[in-house]
């Protein structure tokens, strides 16, 4: 399964053998003097769902904006799929397969659904100033294709009525399941997701825990970043619980409960 | 049609069509791209300066008054490309430092400044390209082998910034309904979350900008072909502001918005009195136009903040399933 | 002997864009938007003190008030009838700035409708000039330095001691928490405008007193000066903006010595150089800081 393991001779960017498909080694990053990660190491396996917990300020959030690009990391290592992918561009990690979504809605409001969607394939023919100056002959056939791929989405997610409203037309809910689904037509093999849940109501929320289970039986690897410890519960098949920068202790939600330590620090808070 | 009218209409028509190519670039780049150019004049002066000192010939004999680099005598067509080039190039120098901003508005900040650097530096420095004087007595395009007279060339050069109008409006429709113009205005949209999907924002920002530079300094080498002179008073930061204008009124993102923002603007309401041949200017009047134009804007952006063409929703029409599959693909609808 | 009177003119440019400068990072700090307006507003106090001063016949020093409070009255109604009311409707900054550079127009050009296109110049008493430390100013420079200290310890006393102060200092840092904490930031927003604008007009007048003649364009000719040195200290930071008043002061006098031309250029060079570099100023605020990294 892990490439890397049966790899001893290993090529130029390997690095030691990752535990999982993605590995956080020691991220250390201090903002003006706030130590916002001290530390924090652990390890995905691949076709999991990951939950990362803590209380506010357990830097959860910095993890997630470290190990996705968008913030300069302190020091330590990110191993995704046995590269060290530490310090690359956010774009570039998105093209490996490691793609994330926002906590706070980001659908692009001036584009219809479908349109959002689309922006999110790798590679889309025409998407170069060369391509497009090809010409619509150039690039319609592959776009027949991605739109087709987009409605497959749309009509998992149940937004195939909502397929030409831009996205600043949707409701709060659908917005979530909007970059959900536009996420995965990047065809990612990591999906980190920052709070997925916040804003949407309960039976939706439900119905998107299973598409999520059903996106991992089909092999993809989830962490999500949640409050609501009752889709943790159900979701996750590992929990990573973070204080203050650190790893406070990692394990199934059964063993997370079990830990002394966990409780008094956050879950009986 | 006595000559002053016929004259009337060719310069209001040739500026027409330089300025429909402007916005169009302008709309590129703010419209659909997002990028706050405040110094999209500098691109067109660089275009015009460029055109002019490629056809000018070298410096010295009988244009000894006025003192520029790079003379030469360049086939017109050929100082055209070269003039368009050079917008783009100035356009990656500029954009490699003034898109780095990581906010929109900074960047327009960045840009406004280097735009004003530029016309302190080349009104200052006279040994570059004539100083505040600028430069004059640049040939006609074609002039010398067709030997038409006054008027007969004049219509001649609109039938020539016609063709130019058609090719850009060619390059431009092919860009913006592009896959690629998708990710552009996914770009404008949300550009931290278009780098979330995989999108090189930077390099792409950039490359909206390089397009609208070589397109605006295009524009610039057509207008200076007519009005055979050019100097820093034709490009200040409030030339910009009125193609922001033109794009506003027209529609943001939408090209036949942005040409019939600029006709209104700019050729019914600024050049269409400025140049009428009955109507004697004063400042007050100047005055009171540049306010009521101000008026249009906030008025514009208050009632009417998309313009009155407003960008396109792209709808897709349901693929067919048997073998025609040539109607599956985006088919814009007018709103 | 040059570089004393360099020294000189810096002090005096330096004091002009203080007040400019911390106007302009006052209101700034509290909506986020770069409003280019600032610079015809600016203008707009200039008039206001020539009405005063040559039409009027009162003292340039009335004139100086007089345009603080033309600057006020402009600036609050400015945000009153525009500014506010798109911020409410949620425009972005990009089309914000759009807005503002609108108004600067309709302002530039209404007063030049009104007032022509020729240089005006204000009745200013016939001084000596002062030898201090090796400088030699005049007495109305003295005074504009003067100025400029007594409005900007007043603005110290007014932000650190008063109630009001830590309200605006609190909305700046950070609006809906400020709101929810019971402060009346609508209004707080609003006196902040009228401040800046008070202090903008006194850049205005004392600016266009330096410069012996002003026209319509004045004020938008100085205004990315000013912006260069707000931008310098950290925009949104009064502290800071004073450090780059002086900053930009002094180099771009010092500048003048080299070539005339060169004066602008400078401030100008600073100004991209910070916004490349450290667009959050020499000394970024803790808001800024967080705000940094991706959401």
């Amino acid at each position: 399964m892990i490439a890397s393991e049966s790899d001893p001779a290993g090529a130029d960017r390997r690095v030691q053998p990752a535990a999982g498909i993605l590995e956080v080694r020691d991220l250390h990053k201090d903002f003006g003097g706030v130590h916002a990660l001290a530390g924090a190491s652990f390890y995905v396996e691949q076709g999991t769902i990951t939950g990362l917990i803590g209380p506010n300020g357990a830097g959860k959030s910095t993890l997630i904006n470290l190990v996705s690009g968008f913030t300069p990391p302190g020091s330590g290592q990110v191993v995704y799929d046995g590269e060290d992918i530490t310090g690359h561009s956010a774009h570039q990690i998105a093209r490996l397969g490691l793609v994330r979504t926002f906590q706070l809605s980001s659908e692009f409001a001036r584009l219809t659904v479908i349109e959002n969607l689309l922006t999110a394939v790798p590679d889309q023919r025409g998407s170069t100033v060369l391509a497009a100056l090809r010409g619509k002959r150039y690039w319609r056939r592959a776009e027949e294709e991605s739109v087709a791929r987009a409605r497959e989405f749309l009509g998992r997610f149940g937004l195939t009525d909502v397929e030409d409203l831009y996205g600043a037309e949707l409701s709060g809910g659908q917005k979530r399941l909007l970059e959900i689904s536009r996420a995965l037509m990047g065809r990612p093999r990591v999906l980190l997701l920052d709070e997925p849940f916040a804003g949407v109501n309960p039976t939706l929320a439900r119905e998107v825990e299973d598409i999520l289970r059903a996106l991992r039986d089909e092999g993809m690897t989830i962490v999500l970043v949640e409050h609501e410890m009752g889709a943790i519960d159900r979701l996750c098949d590992t929990v990573v619980v973070m204080a203050a920068g650190t790893v406070l202790a990692e394990g199934s939600m059964a063993e997370i409960r079990e830990n002394q330590e966990v409780v008094d620090a956050y879950l009986a808070g | 049609m006595t000559t002053a009218w016929q004259f009337y209409f060719i310069t209001l028509l040739t500026y027409s069509g330089v300025n429909i190519i402007a916005a169009w670039a302008l709309n590129l780049q703010y419209g659909l791209g997002g990028i706050l150019n405040f110094a999209f004049i500098i691109f067109q002066a660089v275009g015009a300066y460029a055109a002019a000192v490629l056809t000018l010939g070298p410096a010295g004999g009988i244009t000894t008054f006025q003192t520029y680099v790079g003379g030469a005598h360049l086939p017109w067509l050929l100082a055209l490309v070269v003039a368009t080039l050079a917008g783009g190039v100035l356009a990656l120098l500029v954009g490699l430092v003034a898109l780095r901003p990581k906010r929109t508005d900074y960047q327009g900040m960045v840009l406004l400044t280097v735009a004003i650097i530029a016309a302190v530096v080349v009104t200052d420095e006279k040994g570059w390209l004539n100083g505040a004087s600028g430069l004059v007595g640049v040939p006609k395009p074609f002039n010398e082998s067709l030997g038409l007279g006054l008027i007969e060339y004049g219509w001649f050069y609109v039938g020539v910034v016609a063709v130019a109008v058609v090719l850009v409006f060619i390059v431009i429709h092919l860009l913006t309904s592009s896959p690629w113009c998708r990710q552009v205005r996914a770009m404008r949209e949300d550009p931290v979350a278009a780098e979330a999907l995989g999108l090189n924002v930077p390099a792409r920002r950039l490359q909206v900008f390089v397009i609208g530079g070589a397109i605006a300094a295009f524009s610039g080498a057509l207008l200076v072909g007519y009005i055979g002179s050019w100097s820093p008073g034709a490009w200040g930061p409030g030339e910009t502001f009125l193609l922001f204008v033109c794009i506003v009124v027209g529609g943001l993102g939408n090209n036949f918005g942005a040409a019939v923002g600029s006709v209104l603007v700019l050729t019914v309401l600024f050049n269409g009195l400025a140049y009428l041949p009955i109507f004697s200017y004063t400042t007050a009047a100047e005055a009171l136009q540049l306010v009521l134009l101000g008026l249009i804007v906030i008025a514009f952006l208050w009632f009417k903040p998309r313009g009155l063409f407003p960008e396109r929703r792209r709808r897709f029409a349901f693929p067919s399933a048997g073998p025609d599959r040539g109607t599956a693909v985006a088919v814009e609808e007018a709103r | 002997m040059e570089l004393n009177l360099a020294l000189g003119f810096g002090l005096v440019t330096a004091s002009i864009l203080a007040l400019g400068a911390v106007g302009f990072t006052l209101q700034f700090g509290i909506t986020n938007i770069f409003n280019l307006s600032f610079g015809q507003v600016m203008t707009v106090g200039m008039f206001a003190a020539y009405l005063i001063n040559v039409q009027g016949g009162q003292s340039l020093w009335v004139g100086v008030l007089g345009g603080a409070l033309a600057g006020a009255v402009v600036s609050g109604f400015l945000n009153k009838t525009v500014f506010m009311p798109f911020l409410r409707r949620g425009v972005s900054l990009d089309g914000i700035i759009i807005v503002s550079l609108a108004v600067g127009l309709v302002l530039e050009n209404v007063m030049l409708a009104f007032a022509g296109p020729s240089f005006k110049a204000y009745n200013q008493p016939r001084t000596h000039s002062i030898h201090v430390l090796g400088m030699i100013l005049t007495v109305q420079q003295l005074l504009i330095i003067g100025i400029s200290v007594a409005a900007l310890v007043g603005l110290h006393l007014l932000l650190r001691q008063t109630r009001l102060g830590k309200a605006m200092r609190a909305t700046a840092a950070n609006a809906g928490l400020a709101r929810t904490s019971g402060i009346a930031t609508d209004r707080v927003t609003m006196i902040a405008w009228c401040l800046s604008g008070a202090l903008c007009g006194a850049a205005g007048v004392t600016f266009a007193l330096n410069l012996a003649t002003f026209d319509t364009t004045t004020g938008s000719s100085l205004l990315l000066v000013v912006i260069a040195a707000a931008v310098f200290g950290g925009v949104g930071q009064p502290y800071g903006a004073m450090l780059g008043a002086l900053v930009i002061g002094l180099a771009t006098e010092f500048a003048a010595l080299v070539s005339p031309n060169l004066k602008e250029v400078i401030a100008f060079a600073i100004l991209v150089v910070m916004l490349l570099v450290r667009p959050d100023g020499l000394i970024p605020s803790a808001a800024t800081k967080e705000t940094m990294g991706a959401r």
